[in-house]
Formats: C-alpha cells, structure tokens, sequence
C-alpha cells in the first residue's frame, strides 16, 4: 500500500499516518475492496440514503467483528451511476479496471443491471448482487453465474399485484409503466397474470421520464375503456410524482396502484396524503424469522435513528453485503471466481443458520470447518441457479397518510 | 374542442413559456458570448431552490418569491463567468462549453449537497382548476402565462429601448466593432449575466411550481431551451422565445387525436417531437426562424 499507487484523492483521505505506516497496514493485510453502485443522482435517488445506510451498517459490523480472513478489513469503494445506464457501465469499469474490486454491490435499476453486467462484469468474472433489480430479465443474462439478486423477481410482484387488484374488486386497469426493462418487465409480467384472472387492461402506456408533464398520457388512457384503477409502474423523481399530480389535479382516475418503484413515504408526503388514501400496491417484502428482522431492525435504528430499516430494498442491500463477506470467508481468499463460487454455500442451506449481526459466529463456525446458512433481514436470501433469491412480496396501503405494510405474500 | 384547450393547448402552451423564457436567456448568452452555455438549466434549478427557501423561511408563495430566486441566481452566474469563463474568453467555443458543462456539474453537486436527492414541492396539495366557461384551468397555468408574458416584454423593452440594450446588441453583431467604438465589454457581458440568469430563475421556479423540485428539474429541460433557441435563430432572444412556445405546443399537440380517435403520435414519442421540428428547419432554413447567427 504505497502512495504511490493510490489515486490521489484516496492518498489524501487516507491521511498521512497511514502513509507512514505501512508495516502496521501490511500486517493486518490489505482491506478488500467491495465496489457499490447505487443511484445517489438521478430518478431513484430518493431510495439511496436507507439503502447506502444498511450496506454500510452490514461492513461496519463485520468490520467490527474483526473483518474477513485474519483481520482484513472490508473497504466499500462507492460510484454513482446516474440511474443512467451509460453512466452505470462507466464507474462499473472503474471499479473493476482501476479500483480492483473483489465484487460489487448494485446497480438498483434492472437495466442499469443488465448493461453493466453485460459490458463490464460479466467478461472480467466480477460477481454482483443487486439488492433491488426485479425485471425478470436479469435472470436471462448469459451470465457464467456472476449476477446474484437478493432482490425477488418481478415474475412474483406482478402476480401477486395481479391478485391483489382483482381482490380489490378491480376489473378494468390503465398502466402507465416507465420506458425500461423494470417498467415493461413489470407490466407485462401483471398483465398476463391479471387477464388470467379474468382482468382487463383498458390501456398502456410507457412513458418517458422526466417529462414536465404527462397530462397527454393520463388524459388518452382515462378514455380508453373505461378504466377504474391507474397501476402506476414508475420512480418518484423521474415522473412518478408528476404523474400523480397531474392525473389527481385533472380527475383522469380516483383509485391508484403503486409497485416496488413508488414505495416510498416521501411520495405520500409531496402529493398530500388526503388524494392518495386507499392507494395500494406491492413492494420488496420479508420472510425474514422476525427475531432476525429484529436484530437486523434494531441495529439500524441505532446507527441511523432518522431513517427507516424498513424501507424499500434496504435489507436487501444488507443481505447483500453480508452474503458477499461471508462468501469471502467460506472461500478463504478474496479473488473474484472464488468470491463467485462461495455465494450460494453461505447463501444456501442446508447448513448451521447464521442471521444479522452474527458475523462473528459465522466466522467460528467457517474456521471449524462447518458449512453456514445465513438467512438474512430480507428473508432467507437462498439463490436459485439463475442467482435470484426467493422470498416474499409485500402488500402495502396508504392508510392515514402513512404508507403501511398490510401483509406478507409468496403468491 | 373543451379537451383540445384544456389538456393539450394551455399544457402546450404553459410548457411552451416555459421553454421560452429559458431559450431566450440560452440565446442572450450565445448572443453577446458566442458560446452554447450548458449551465443554464442548472441555474434554472438553483433559482427554483433558492425559492423554496424563500417559501420555507419568508412563507410566501413561490409568486413572491420569484425576485429571492432571481436575486440568489445572478451572483451565481456572476461567479461562474469570473471563475471560469472570464480566463477562457478568447478560447474556442468548445472549451467554453465543455467549461460550462463543468459549471452545470458543480451547480448539481452543491444542489445535490444543500437540499438532498428527494424531491420537493413548494406547497402541498391541490388547488381545484378555475372554469373559464367550460374551459378548466388552473390558477398557476394563467400566472406562468402571464408572468412569461411579463419578462418577455421586459426583456425586449431593455433590449430595443435601453442604451443598455443597444450595447448588447452592437456585442452580438460584432464584437470587435462594438469595442472600438467604446462599448463598455465587461459591463455589457455583464448585464447579460444578469438578464439571462434572472431568466433561468424565473424559468425554473415556474416548472418547479407545475411540476416539483428534483436536482435535475433544470437539466431536464436544456436540450429543448437549446432546440427552441437554434429553432428561432440563435442569438435572436425574441426568436427563441418563439422557438420555445412552438417547441411546446408541438409536444403537446402531437399526440392529440386529429384522426380518430387514437393519439396520432404516442405520447412516448413527445420529445421527439421537438429534435424532429428542429432538424426540419435545419433542413429547410439553417438560419432558424430569424436569421440567427452562426
């Protein structure tokens, strides 16, 4: 770990005693670099300060646990993609070419997935887990098993939604989903399961984000076959909310369905929560034992009192974190391909079940030569040979101007 | 016909304001500097938050907020021209661009850094549509009108009727005739500085008002104040002006029903709509609209 080699601005963070003490950082070994591609700018940034927050929880308690193979710390070496896929493979060939990460954490968004997965991970054998891509076209990537998920796939949301709505006693849906793999992957994915439940879809629409207005849209698809629900596929900041305020302000619809992407209470909060009563949807559920939630709960409501450890995707991210240190110290070493390989043995059972903030045991438990399950905040987290975790879809309503988790659903 | 006015030309008509007020500020710049400023939607999006902050603090409306968002915008364009274009001003254009693009970044990250990723909005809730006759409308469409209306003609009276005015107008059709005949430079580039980023606030606190504060609400809307400004002849402030309003109504009208009862364009497609107009006049009249510069 010389100066020399570290890029300027990482030399001058790291400060000047570690420059002077190199024989100390050599002895603990050098810290493992773990790349994290969130969304920190653009439609989904909304979602970022909880989901940064439980990665950062999950390095700093294995960290604290005495870090990975005898002492080694784990490093996060954070990008920002944009939510813009070109920008997304950019930093993902930063992380992997110049900062040398070991494994990545992100992309959020399915495509942003798919292009840097595709141009980037994939041919360098990096593995990633995605906490929050959910189209299911990130099961079908050529992948050589780099690309994990600790997220469910849409395939499961859009039935369950599907479900959902025609128990709401709704028959006739207009969608307006966002132009990208996550939008069109959902909608379709809700359409075929609705219209197998004797549904109909009045009309669709995908629209183009950061629009000033999309009065056009709401307007063709409100006199389109008589629609009595508007299923909104979407990110707040990137449409989202304008689609919502134009569509309450003209009176196109009266009843409103979100999904994973407009989960959030910030949207309640911007709109007003008087227009929006009775709006349901779905969203990135648990099936985590509810004395591993609350581990896993009560440690982040420690380190970040202000925020909310259940808000979207952000178990995921810890899970996430976890698997990938755990992964490190089942494969002893912290290359890429063995990283990859060491995935599904921690993720998986069977093996002795180890939960949030167990670190330290799991590691005992590695040492002694036994093979280790982690079930996790988000659920289980057991990936399936495409790398998709399996688990749970939740059902949310906006009651009393609160978003509320209503039930947790695995069909 | 209710529906045409109501969900398609006043839309059509209020983005187009908006898109006029920010080309006309793009178009000064290009005028009197002789480069495309990618800053201005950025500035845009710090005239709408410095409202939002006026709001928070003074409890005014956004209305009134407006000459907080002006007067916090200007220095800021001040600044950037001291700073970084002010060096650069016998470059070639395309540094001062790329030196723009720079600025615009800095803006977004000091957005991103004050007030967060989440979007706001300056009020919550809704206020019910006026009736005009049958026709709906909402109270803020009319002020974006007639507010847009308003700086428009202040800028044309400073422009055609202020020693001020000719001053930046001898700038923009020769630079180095107006220098030697004693066109005081610096104050002129100035004032333009001022005009064009009293502009963008203006311009972003009436998009922020119809739709909601995002770090991005300025940049969003750049390529098509950049599109309006060529459209109407770049350099021509009173031509972008008109570029913008018909860039906005083109989006907007474009997915109207004019046969059957379908859409005729996919409202997907809107902004399209605007690049297709603005390569068909490059086509059919490279000068844009009014003979604009090169």
């Amino acid at each position: 770990m010389t100066a020399l080699r570290l890029p300027r601005r990482a030399a001058l963070a790291a400060g000047a005693a570690s420059l002077f003490a190199p024989s100390l950082a050599r002895a603990q070994g050098e810290a493992i670099r773990i790349g994290v591609i969130l969304s920190a700018t653009g439609g989904l940034a909304a979602f970022v300060p909880p989901i940064r927050a439980g990665i950062v929880l999950a390095f700093e308690e294995m960290n604290a646990a005495g870090g990975v193979l005898n002492g080694r710390r784990l490093q996060m070496v954070e990008a920002d993609d944009q939510t813009n896929p070109q920008a997304g493979v950019t930093v993902a060939t930063r992380l992997v070419q110049a900062e040398n990460v070991s494994a990545i954490i992100g992309p959020m968004a399915s495509g942003i997935t798919i292009a840097v997965a595709n141009a980037v991970t994939v041919p360098a054998g990096v593995p990633i887990v995605s906490p929050s891509a959910t189209a299911p076209a990130v099961s079908q990537i050529n992948d050589n098993d780099t690309v994990f998920r600790t997220a469910v796939p849409d395939g499961l949301q859009g039935q369950v939604l599907a479900r959902l709505v025609r128990e709401a006693g709704i028959e006739r849906v207009a969608i307006m989903a966002i132009n990208n793999d996550y939008g069109r992957g959902l909608a379709g994915s809700f359409t075929a399961a609705f219209q197998a439940r004797g549904g109909t879809v009045a009309g669709a629409q995908n629209y183009e984000e950061n629009r000033p207005s999309y009065r056009a849209e709401l307007q063709t698809l409100a006199r389109t076959g008589n629609p009595q629900a508007l299923l909104l596929i979407g990110y707040p900041a990137s449409g989202g909310n304008t689609i919502l305020r134009n569509s309450i302000e003209n009176g196109f619809f009266q009843r409103y369905i979100g999904t994973d992407g407009m989960r959030d209470q910030g949207v309640i909060d911007q709109i007003g929560a008087r227009a929006l009563e009775g709006m349901f949807g779905t969203g990135p559920g648990t099936a985590a034992a509810p004395e591993r939630r609350e581990a896993y709960a009560a440690a982040f409501r420690r380190a970040n009192p202000q925020m909310d450890p259940g808000a979207a995707f952000v178990a995921q991210a810890y899970d996430a974190a976890y698997v990938i240190g755990l992964a490190i110290q089942a494969a002893g070493s912290a290359e890429r391909a063995a990283i990859r390989a060491n995935l599904r043995t921690v993720a998986n059972g069977p093996g002795e079940v180890v939960g949030p903030g167990e670190f330290a045991r799991a590691r005992d438990l590695i040492a002694r030569g036994a093979k280790v399950n982690y079930e996790g905040a988000s659920g289980p987290v057991e990936f399936n040979a495409t790398g998709d975790a399996q688990g749970r879809i939740e059902h949310w309503a906006v009651r009393g101007g609160r978003l509320t988790s209503v039930a947790q659903l695995s069909e | 016909m209710i529906e045409f006015v109501t969900f398609y030309l006043i839309p059509g008509l209020v983005l187009g304001s908006i898109y006029a007020l920010a080309a006309a500020g793009v178009s000064l710049v290009y005028g009197v500097m002789r480069f495309a400023h990618f800053a201005h939607g950025d500035l845009m999006t710090w005239g709408a938050y410095a409202a939002l902050v006026a709001v928070g603090v003074l409890g005014v409306s956004p209305w009134l907020a407006i000459p907080v968002a002006v007067l916090a915008t200007i220095p800021v364009a001040l600044a950037a021209d001291r700073a970084f274009y002010a060096p650069l001003r016998r470059s070639a254009p395309a540094v001062l661009l790329i030196s723009s693009f720079g600025v615009a970044l800095m803006i977004r990250a000091l957005v991103y850094l004050i007030w967060g990723p989440t979007p706001e909005s300056y009020a919550r809730g809704f206020t019910p549509p006026l009736f005009l006759g049958e026709i709906r409308i909402q109270q803020r469409h009319l002020f974006i009108l007639g507010g847009a209306l308003a700086a428009a003609l202040a800028v044309h009276l400073l422009l055609s009727h202020s020693r001020a005015g000719r001053a930046m107008r001898a700038m923009a059709d020769d630079p180095d005739l107006a220098r030697v005949t004693g066109v005081p430079v610096a104050g002129v580039i100035r004032l333009t500085w001022a005009v064009s980023a009293g502009l963008a606030a203006i311009a972003g606190v009436f998009l922020a008002i119809d739709t909601e504060l995002t770090p991005l609400l300025g940049f969003n809307v750049l390529l098509a104040a950049f599109a309006a400004a060529i459209l109407g002849g770049i350099g021509r402030p009173w031509g972008a002006a008109l570029g913008g309003l018909i860039l906005g109504l083109a989006e907007e009208l474009s997915s109207y029903p004019w046969i059957g009862t379908a859409p005729l364009l996919d409202p997907s497609y809107k902004t399209a709509v605007a690049f297709a107009v603005l390569i068909l006049v490059l086509i059919f009249r490279p000068q844009g609209l009014f003979k604009g510069m090169g």
